[in-house]
């Protein structure tokens, strides 16, 4: 098992991202338990692209999950930048989750009943504020759908729900954005443009991005891959490109 | 496609669950409303006393041509009929039979002539044949030779048990005694008319020569002969009849819509499984085709399931209608064709009426919707929607008008009933837009009270417009029906109350526990010390006449004209004029036969006899005393029995009169004397039914819409999980959600109790209006709370189960799992 405290770029003097430190996570008990994380230990630099990769099966989402605090690990902690996730509540966890996380899932990311505007500003209004119109038009304007305001979800095409989900993500200003299969339900050339747009706000937001996806190319547009096999870190990429992520994981069934 | 259907439906059992469960309810509502309806239809009289008669001749009971109208009186026919019968080849004996209400020795009881005897026949066990006026032959079990006090239509004296005889068939309806034929016939009162002449056959008895022999009267043979022997049990059937089938049809009607709106929210529900399907290639005449299928087996599967706790509810009530002297003791209740059919084709229509719109917009939901946003709501109000809910409010105004004019309490309750019912799917089909409304005028407020939880379930209000429409629907259902029904009851009720209170403002009633008061009651009382005045009233009918064409008017015989207290709200005329053929009518009863004082009017008395009387007073309170009050002489021998009902007494010393009027029960046996109060509380049985049945129907209606509301909230509150989850994954705490799913339950209770109050009160205002003059009808105002606070509590506990469980479970897990 390789430790994984790898030198950051010199501008990361602060903590990284996420900190995940001999994280195991089992599924069930006895007989039946499942081991999703077998000890993981890992850094997230902040400012990174980071993609998560692997077979089904082999524990990415669950790191995403337990990175994002979304589920608890069983054993081993959790941080975000400098707070430890272990000992909070849930509901101290949900407001850390609203303020210093943002989320994009495969589908189903929006309030239907909420206009773009609406969705956009939902984590502020959440947070007890009242979203600046300012605020929210500028987020939109970021994702390219500044025209689109005051449509509600039904109305626009998968592609333009998943920027207004990303959209949604960056509002609070979020340390880390999580996604998870950001690009599934799309094709390929809207998913392409999500994907850039990822990219953006990582480069010129200066924005974390952790992303779980089964797709080489999507993962391609990464600065650095992590592959998972049954719960362990079975290799990582940096400046990956799509023919030697796909290379890589054929050889994971090995 | 019935494959697939079929694969569907077992392989996803739990989306059917709230389809298959409404489906159940409303079977076994459509059930108990229709078995005691069927067991009504199918019961006739029995034939017992008259069971050695070939055939029974009686008066015309039933008149009317296409509204055949069963009269309240009894109808006779002329004794000299008896001679011309037995002259008719094949007739061993042609026997005139009378009856009159009798008492002996405590006991109730009917008493005959001797010859009726054969008619049976009783054959004597011990003894002999009466032989004189103080001679009798008891039919059943009796000491020989006993001195026993016989109470009939005179001052009760003592006669002997010379005989006893006993049926060769069982006679269970009632029992007999035997008088000479003189004394019998004296006592009934009717003298040159019989109750029933019975014909005994002799070879070559052909039953068409008797209807050669009679004029204008009935002959009744096999099983028809029971209508002579009961001709009130006739009545009692037709009332019968019409209370059950009024139950009967509002369940079907209650339970099809039920059904239907429940089917077309599951339909709505898994479009997001549809589009899948849509998106691996079926089309969508194979969808419509499915869906159809599923609709047929669910219906059926759950129709079926609904019949026997429907049965045994249905038992129950019919057994409790013959428990209540509703329906006669010889009902035979059973689960026929009749209620099953119904019960099982309307399941089975309704369901596939419901997925008709349904499926065809489900069908028509392209196929990418399934890998991306499923919920999708439709337009506002698809055609269906609107030309049912115009329709329905089509249906609705005429009814109101009808029940704006109308003085019957039964047709403005009945009015009022249906009145509400087409409103309810009137605002169930257009609630889409009342959804839509509320949101305009409650979510700006709402979301300043409230900005997370208050903002989020208006946004849901304002275009899960449907979603809510479908929830709030049941609450309205509920509330609208059982509203409508209990208050135009206490609405009718308290205005019959009040009337009687003002109408009958005498000292002290006199009244009997047994069949009633000989008429000669009156004249002793009158002639009791300290009695200042008396009159005898007893309710009788009137046959269709004086404008009305299909039903009987009610009506008092109204015997001593004015005193008694009696305050008939006399707006022309004088009662103390009510003596030889004179006739005094309610106000809108005059108004519609255009009678006023001194006019001879046509009348159809009780037993069916065409007269003309004189109008003598024109008065108000209908409520109480009916249409109208007939003079004695008018009536006398036109009725059933010639007994007294009450008679109402004004006195200057009220107890002390009561006490010497209670010595007349030495002559009167069953006689009791009360005060004023018991008799302006409502006492026929007409009421007495309404009181018992009313709420027990209101009752089971509750309780069968408390089921739809459930189900459909627990159908919508689970299909909420995704969004919920959502939510908290954005960062909404448990408190929010929670926050949120409160003001959405609160938004549904709001609208579903406001729009059932708003029909119930359409509903019900004509019919205060029409009875009281007034606008406001009579709403004790516990049970309105009952039934809001009820039903509210209900749908919060249904909505907030669901919502628990939701937030118990992971987040990412229930976004993952879809619907």
């Amino acid at each position: 098992m390789r430790t994984l405290a790898r030198a950051v770029p010199a501008a990361a003097v602060a903590a990284p991202a996420i900190t995940l430190r001999d994280v195991r996570k089992v599924h069930g008990e006895g007989d039946g338990a499942v081991v999703a994380l077998g000890g993981i230990s890992v850094e997230l630099p902040r400012g990174s692209f980071t993609a998560i990769m692997g077979p089904s099966g082999s524990g990415k989402s669950t790191f995403l999950n337990v990175a994002a605090g979304l589920d608890r690990p069983t054993s081993g902690t959790v941080a975000l930048g400098e707070t430890e996730l272990a000992g909070l509540s849930e509901r101290r966890l949900t407001i850390l989750r609203r303020e210093r996380v943002g989320f994009v899932f495969q589908a189903f990311n929006l309030m239907p009943s909420l206009t773009v505007t609406q969705n956009i500003g939902l984590p502020l209004r959440l947070d007890g504020r009242r979203p600046r119109r300012a605020e929210v038009r500028e987020v939109a304007a970021r994702v390219g759908l500044d025209d689109r305001l005051r449509h509600r979800p039904a109305q626009l095409s998968g592609g333009q729900q998943q920027r207004v989900a990303i959209a949604r993500a960056l509002v609070t200003r979020p340390e880390v954005v999580f996604a998870d299969e950001p690009t599934g339900a799309l094709d390929s050339k809207t998913g392409r443009g999500v994907l850039a747009l990822l990219r953006e706000v990582v480069d010129q937001d200066g924005h974390t991005v952790v992303m779980v996806t089964h797709d080489p190319v999507a993962a391609a547009h990464a600065d650095r891959v992590i592959l998972l096999a049954d719960g362990q870190i079975v290799g990582m990429l940096d400046a990956p490109d799509a023919d030697e992520v796909a290379e890589q994981l054929a050889h994971l069934g090995d | 496609m019935l494959r697939l259907a079929l694969l569907s439906a077992r392989g996803r059992l739990g989306t059917f669950t709230g389809a298959l469960v409404a489906l159940i309810a409303s079977s076994a509502l459509v059930m108990a409303g229709g078995m005691p309806l069927e067991s009504a239809l199918r019961t006739h009289p029995p034939v017992e006393r008259y069971a050695a008669a070939a055939a029974v001749v009686t008066g015309q009971q039933v008149v009317g041509g296409e509204n055949a109208v069963p009269l309240g009186e009894r109808a006779r026919v002329d004794s000299a009929l008896v001679a011309r019968l037995a002259a008719v080849p094949g007739v061993r004996a042609a026997i005139a039979d009378v009856s009159a209400p009798a008492q002996l020795g405590g006991r109730d009881t009917v008493a005959h002539g001797w010859s009726s005897a054969a008619l049976t026949p009783y054959v004597l066990r011990a003894g002999r044949p009466p032989a004189g006026p103080d001679e009798v032959v008891v039919g059943y079990r009796a000491a020989l030779g006993a001195k026993l006090r016989l109470a009939s239509t005179e001052a009760a004296r003592t006669v002997k048990v010379v005989g006893v005889a006993r049926p060769r068939r069982p006679v269970g309806q009632q029992t007999a005694i035997f008088l000479t034929d003189g004394e019998a016939a004296r006592l009934a009162g009717h003298p040159g008319r019989a109750d029933a002449i019975a014909v005994i056959a002799a070879p070559g008895f052909d039953a068409s020569r008797l209807r050669d022999a009679t004029r204008g009267a009935e002959v009744l043979t096999g099983n028809a002969r029971g209508r002579a022997e009961h001709p009130e049990l006739l009545e009692a059937r037709t009332t019968l009849i019409a209370v059950t089938a009024s139950f009967g049809g509002l369940a079907l009607f209650i339970a099809i819509f039920v059904v239907m709106s429940t089917m077309g929210l599951s339909i709505q529900q898994r479009e997001r499984e549809i589009a899948l399907l849509r998106a691996v290639a079926a089309t969508p005449g194979q969808i419509r085709r499915m869906i159809s299928w599923e609709a047929a087996i669910v219906g059926l599967v759950g129709s079926a399931a609904g019949i026997w706790p429907g049965a045994v509810l249905g038992r129950a009530l019919a057994d409790g209608l013959v428990r209540h002297d509703i329906a006669p003791p010889n009902l035979t209740v059973s689960a026929g064709w009749l209620p099953i059919t119904a019960a099982v084709a309307g399941g089975v229509l309704a369901a596939l009426l419901a997925v008709l719109g349904a499926g065809r917009r489900a069908s028509r939901v392209p196929p990418t919707h399934a890998l991306t946003q499923a919920a999708v709501e439709p337009r506002l109000l698809g055609p269906g929607r609107a030309i049912g809910g115009l329709v329905a409010l089509a249906g609705a105004t005429p009814l109101l008008a009808v029940a704006a004019t109308t003085s019957a309490p039964d047709t403005a309750a009945a009015t009022a009933e249906m009145t509400a019912l087409f409103l309810v799917v009137a605002v169930g089909c257009l609630g889409p837009i009342v959804a839509r409304v509320a949101a305009g005028v409650l979510g700006p407020a709402l979301a300043r009270l409230s900005p997370v939880g208050g903002f989020l379930a208006s946004s849901n209000l304002r275009t899960a417009t449907r979603r809510f429409s479908s929830a709030s629907t049941p609450l309205m259902l509920t509330v609208a029906m059982s509203c409508t029904l209990l208050f135009s009851t206490t609405t009718t009720d308290h205005a019959v109350t009040q009337q009687r209170q003002a109408a009958l403002s005498g000292d002290l009633a006199v009244r009997s526990t047994g069949p009633g008061l000989p008429a000669a009651t009156l004249a002793d009382a009158r002639a009791t010390p300290g009695v200042r005045s008396a009159v005898g009233l007893t309710p009788t009918t009137l046959g269709p006449s004086l404008g009305i064409s299909d039903e009987n008017i009610p009506a008092q015989i109204l015997d001593g004209g004015q005193g008694g207290g009696l305050d008939a709200g006399v707006t022309a005329g004088s009662l103390a004029a009510l003596r030889g053929n004179t006739i005094a009518l309610g106000r809108r009863r005059a108004d519609a036969a255009r009678a006023r004082i001194g006019d001879r009017v046509a009348v159809m008395l009780g037993d069916g006899t065409r007269t003309h009387a004189t109008v003598v007073a024109i008065y108000t309170r209908t409520l109480a005393l009916g249409d109208a009050l007939l003079a004695p002489e008018l009536a006398a021998g036109h009725q059933t029995t010639p007994l007294l009902g009450t008679i109402l007494v004004s006195a200057g010393d009220p107890s002390a009169a009561a006490h010497r009027l209670e010595g007349l029960g030495r002559r009167y046996p069953g006689l009791r004397v009360s005060d004023r109060a018991s008799v302006s509380t409502a006492t026929d049985a007409d009421r007495a039914t309404n009181r018992w049945l009313g709420p027990l129907f209101v009752a089971i209606i509750f309780a069968f819409t408390s089921i739809a509301v459930i189900n459909t909230l627990v159908m919508i509150a689970l299909k909420r999980g995704r969004e919920l989850a959502l939510l908290r994954l954005v960062g909404g705490t448990p408190g929010q959600v929670r926050s949120m799913a409160r003001w959405e339950a609160g938004l549904i209770i709001a609208i579903g109790l406001t729009l059932g109050l708003a029909i119930a009160a359409t509903a019900l205002l004509p019919l205060s209006h029409a009875l009281t003059g007034s606008l406001r009808p009579y709403v004790p105002l516990d049970q309105l709370g009952a039934i809001l606070g009820v039903s509210a509590l209900l749908a919060l506990l249904a909505l907030a189960l669901p919502t628990r469980r939701a937030l118990r479970s992971r987040p990412v897990q229930a976004i993952g799992v879809g619907e």
